[in-house]
């Protein structure tokens, strides 16, 4: 991989774009919507360049949304159209099919349960012509396209993908959405803390956050991050303000690419602030670490999956520096640890500025002071 | 919570962790102290006068002090008293000797906080009973715009819309007869734009229109009758 960029286009050191929204909800008492990601563009490519394509997706973070179904997916095609007593090598029939557009697999199958009805014994020659026949039909018609989903900073570096024409834009990353509740009546009433208010942290990710379905049902992962995060804010709030009393926060991941916790922690910040419950400072997370050697700011999931991969989420109180979650996933040496957080403090306090300014905007539609 | 409506260029918008001023300064509300500056605790509008830095909310819950005038709902009724609903984290208790008759399930009530305890459970005395009307409830924070300098604002409120306002610092308000709908309107615009200056005249403007609009509204509604 190119040493200059990283696989979606940015700077070593630079974050995704981070939109924030503060007081986004009205039932609640504080809400935040965080978007933090990359921005891209949809190219259209012709069908043919697939196999170019795929190779560089081995080096850069580019998505194909749309393309030639794969020997796997032409397997489950074929099961699912053909009928269930045919005796046929699918495997066999998978791989012969290869390069097949999805409408012209449909016409194999189509073509081959009509011969299977009509009493055709379906021999290998028999298939093999069936398949030779809508390959040809297939062909003269009009060209397949593939559509393939590009970081917007990536497309000025890659000559491959110059020629193709811009069909769209789109959003990669994060999508956070926070909701306040409180101080309120702690229920059940034994949680509550005759010296300080209890912060309750929720976080849930949405079942269609992630490419393949994920269970809803909170499991150690999301006790995990509701734990650090809950802990997080605890010391930031002034808690002995509202004793015996519970502040809700519920987190809702509806979109997730790498960073999710952090993207959690900083619409929090800013819905608790929303609010309006006393704090020392509104925490500012933002996640680094190590990719394809190299210490990089807020990785996606393309570097962190990487092999040397550190990943580092960590929340600051920007004012102070002070650290109010710092957790890691790898393997670092002290020196690229110090590194590591000294970075990590520095983006922090870019999303702080973000946060503040999106505070302040709920507030400028109607200001007319100053 | 000090203030008294009054309209100041030298208030500006402030987010919790900002710095308010690094001189030697009184501390007011929604204000602390980190090595020698003055910063804020939440979101609300910063003001340094008379050398006290303090921050005006926006938001956030009410949390009942002494000699508060607030609005309440009876939850409960017992043998020494009644639980009442302050629109709080916390709730009221008003014993019945501090009330002339008996009070029942969801009676509304103006009463005045007497004591509020180390967690913060307030004791209410002086209860009157509100009925008919309606409530409406509007961010605590902001009552202090709603009754205005001097309670300049509420007189105008009143004052134009021929309605009884009773407002409760808890963040509830009691209309009552006249242009209760014209009304109802004002105080939402008020908590809207609580932040902004030169409220007074925009409200004066907002009202007049309003309200003629209500009085042609009921001459052809009369006509038709």
């Amino acid at each position: 991989m190119a040493k200059e960029i990283r696989a979606d286009g940015r700077a070593f050191d630079e974050l995704r774009s981070i939109r924030i929204e503060a007081g986004i909800l009205d039932r609640a008492d504080g809400s935040a919507r965080v978007e933090w990601g990359l921005d891209t563009k949809i190219l259209k490519a012709p069908a043919e360049d697939i196999s170019k394509i795929e190779e560089l997706k081995n080096d850069y973070y580019i998505k194909i949304v749309r393309s030639l179904p794969g020997a796997e997916d032409r397997k489950r095609v074929l099961q699912g159209c053909l009928p269930e007593d045919v005796n046929l090598d699918l495997e066999g029939l998978a791989a012969r099919t290869a390069g097949l557009p999805l409408d012209g697999l449909f016409d194999v199958c189509e073509r081959l349960r009509e011969a299977y009805e009509s009493g055709d014994k379906l021999s290998d020659s028999a298939v093999k012509k069936i398949v030779d026949e809508v390959r040809k039909g297939a062909n003269a018609d009009a060209k397949e396209w593939i559509f393939v989903d590009v970081p917007e900073k990536l497309l000025g570096h890659l000559q491959e993908l110059k020629d193709y024409e811009v069909v769209g834009s789109g959003f990669r990353g994060n999508v956070a959405v926070v909701a306040v509740y409180g101080p309120r009546e702690p229920i059940p009433r034994h949680v509550g803390d005759p010296y300080e208010s209890i912060i309750r942290f929720r976080y849930t990710m949405a079942p269609f956050s992630v490419p393949e379905r994920k269970r809803p049902a909170p499991g150690r992962r999301e006790v995990e991050i509701s734990k650090v995060c809950k802990e997080a804010l605890q010391r930031v709030v002034f808690a002995e303000e509202f004793p015996m009393t519970v502040i809700d926060v519920f987190a809702e991941i509806l979109a997730a690419d790498a960073g999710t916790r952090v993207t959690a922690l900083t619409a929090a910040g800013v819905a608790l602030a929303d609010a309006g419950i006393p704090m020392r400072d509104i925490p500012a997370a933002v996640a680094v670490g190590r990719a394809f050697g190299q210490i990089v700011a807020d990785l996606t999931k393309f570097e962190e999956d990487a092999p040397d991969a550190i990943d580092t989420p960590m929340a600051i109180l920007p004012g102070t520096e002070e650290i109010a979650l710092l957790q890691m996933d790898g393997r670092a040496t002290l020196m690229e640890m110090d590194e590591i957080i000294d970075l990590g403090v520095r983006k922090a306090k870019e999303v702080s500025e973000l946060q503040r300014r999106a505070l302040k905007e709920k507030y400028s539609k109607v200001v007319d002071n100053e | 919570m000090a203030d008294d409506g009054v309209e100041r260029p030298q208030r500006w918008l402030v987010v919790p962790g900002e710095v308010i001023t690094t001189e030697r300064v009184k501390l007011g509300p929604g204000v602390y102290v980190r090595g020698g500056k003055v910063i804020s605790k939440i979101v609300g509008l910063a003001e340094v006068k008379d050398g006290t830095a303090r921050v005006i909310p926006l938001e956030g819950r009410y949390v009942p002090k002494p000699g508060d005038s607030v609005i309440g709902i009876v939850i409960d009724v017992k043998i020494p008293g009644y639980d009442v609903d302050i629109n709080s984290p916390y709730t009221a208790f008003l014993p019945r000797e501090a009330v002339d008759t008996e009070l029942e399930y969801g009676d509304v009530i103006l009463a005045t906080v007497k004591y509020v305890d180390e967690v913060k459970n307030a004791l209410l005395e002086n209860a009157t009973v509100l009925r008919g009307g309606e409530l409406i409830k509007i961010i605590p924070s902001r009552v202090p715009r709603v009754i205005g300098k001097k309670a300049s604002m509420i007189t105008l409120l009143k004052h134009m819309t021929g309605s009884a306002i009773l407002v409760g610092a808890n963040g509830r308000i009691w209309i009552h007869g006249g242009f209760s709908e014209v009304a109802k309107d004002a105080i939402r615009k008020i908590e809207a734009e609580a932040h902004t200056s030169g409220l007074t005249d925009r409200i004066t403007h907002f009202l007049e229109e309003r309200i003629a609009e209500a009085k042609a509204k009921n001459e052809t509604g009369e006509s038709e009758e």
